[in-house]
């Protein structure tokens, strides 16, 4: 993990008007085969800082600078913490669909390809299933999916567990273990402390719209001196704990 | 019942072709301008979504009958022309139509979960291929059983076109009926064709919703 990936400096959104929390003035970089956990309390920006990387929202002031290699379509991709699967399309339609119509890939081709990660991650039979007739975690599970058939340089994963229940939680957290462990360049918001121990290269830390810190993971865990961290770090664990998320 | 059917079948059927000739114009006026005026209000010019939503809130708020009489004889009489009854009823029902459907699909339109079109751009789909294999589709299923459910309600508003003497299904009936005087015979024809047409509408309405929409 050497250059640069993306790289931002100074950059300022804000939503005024609107309840949603923007960001002020933060300076950040991702560098290949990173895994980089943006943790904060809600509403801390971290969604923000997200879609500002997938080119889902504009930056008031400062530079976003993206590597030439993932400045094509479909080389970051967001994935957010609702199910964004496409209801009219099956399971395998959905995998299938972006890169067979970006990269242009050949649908026999493609389709092995599908059913293959489908097996590897135990959906091998859902794949003439349709969105609702899944349940969340499997559906997050097929997010993730649909976003590797693309082979992405950058995956951004907004919560990506929040909105399911603790059981469903776990298969999601230990496919983004996988991916981690196959060398994928990730930032991952989560509020699960044990995530970030075991995945995380580097940590930010963003409270109101600012990064109060930005370390390794080892020193963010381990030197820890900011008794706003500690706290969160405290709550999050006992969460995790009571959830045998460890 | 069959007796009066085989005296007066060419009435009939001159009704039914003035009924379906009417619903097959409205249609054509409605639907493929409604949707274009839709979406145009929803994603191109909003003070068209604005215009979409008050005049499909004063049609709701005006009984058509209303709608047709003050289009067939003061607007007429104002603008001192003579428009054939059948044409003010294409023209009356066309614009309920069109606004039926402008207001469904602008309705469907700012519902759209952004989440689809977000999703589909991080994946890197562009905008045409946005609305091709995900827009498109998932606005069809979702619209589709509304605008079949408007097309029966149409239909059943052909009927009103009687009152102004267009030779529709209703106003032979009713011709019929005041030359044979067997009202129980004639309206129960009416009556057995709109459940021929209308009932399997309903019935594919109900499968639509329960099986195809989103």
């Amino acid at each position: 993990m050497q250059s640069d990936l993306v790289s931002g400096t100074n950059i300022t959104r804000l939503f005024p008007g609107s309840s949603r929390q923007g960001i002020f003035d933060i300076s950040f970089s991702i560098k290949k085969g990173e895994v980089l956990c943006v943790l904060g309390l809600s509403g801390a920006g971290k969604s923000t800082l997200l879609r500002i990387i997938a080119g889902l929202e504009t930056i008031d002031s400062g530079i976003l600078e993206l590597d030439r290699s993932i400045s094509e379509p479909g080389k970051i991709i967001y994935v957010p913490q609702d199910y964004t699967l496409w209801p009219h399309l099956t399971v395998l339609e959905n995998l299938m669909l972006a890169p067979r119509e970006v990269k242009k890939l050949r649908e026999d081709h493609l389709n092995a390809g599908a059913k293959n990660l489908l097996d590897r991650f135990g959906l091998g039979s859902y794949g003439s299933s349709y969105p609702h007739e899944l349940s969340g975690g499997q559906k997050q599970r097929v997010a993730l999916l649909r976003a590797l058939m693309m082979q992405p340089a950058v995956f951004l994963l907004d919560e990506v567990t929040s909105a399911l229940d603790p059981e469903l939680t776990k298969s999601v957290l230990d496919m983004i273990r996988y991916l981690a462990k196959d060398g994928y360049t990730m930032v991952v918001i989560t509020h699960h402390v044990s995530l970030a121990q075991t995945i995380a290269d580097r940590i930010i830390f963003l409270k109101d719209g600012s990064i109060i810190n930005d370390e390794s993971a080892a020193s963010f865990f381990v030197n820890q001196k900011d008794p706003r961290i500690l706290s969160f770090i405290g709550d999050a664990a006992r969460k995790d704990r009571g959830q045998d998320f460890q | 019942m069959l007796e009066i059917l085989a005296q007066y079948h060419r009435a009939f059927l001159g009704g039914l072709g003035v009924t379906l000739e009417l619903l097959f114009l409205v249609a054509v006026i409605g639907i493929p301008f409604g949707i274009l005026l839709g979406v145009i209000g929803a994603r191109f010019i909003a003070e068209v979504g604005l215009l979409i939503r008050a005049i499909s809130f004063f049609i709701a708020s005006v009984p058509f009958i209303v709608l047709l009489f003050w289009l067939h004889y003061p607007l007429q009489s104002v603008l001192g022309i003579v428009v054939d009854p059948f044409w003010t009823t294409v023209l009356a029902l066309g614009l309920v139509n069109l606004f039926l459907t402008a207001e469904l699909v602008h309705r469907e339109l700012a519902q759209f979960p952004k989440s689809y079109r977000e999703a589909a751009y991080t994946l890197g789909l562009s905008t045409a291929m946005t609305a091709r294999f995900i827009e498109l589709p998932i606005l069809a299923k979702r619209i589709t059983p509304q605008l079949l459910t408007n097309q029966g309600q149409i239909l059943q508003y052909t009927l009103l076109a009687s009152f102004i003497s267009v030779p529709e299904l209703f106003r032979v009936a009713q011709n019929v009926n005041a030359m044979t005087y067997r009202p129980v015979e004639v309206y129960s024809l009416l009556v057995i064709f709109f459940a021929l047409i209308l009932g399997p509408l309903h019935l594919g309405v109900r499968y639509l919703k329960r099986d195809y929409a989103i």
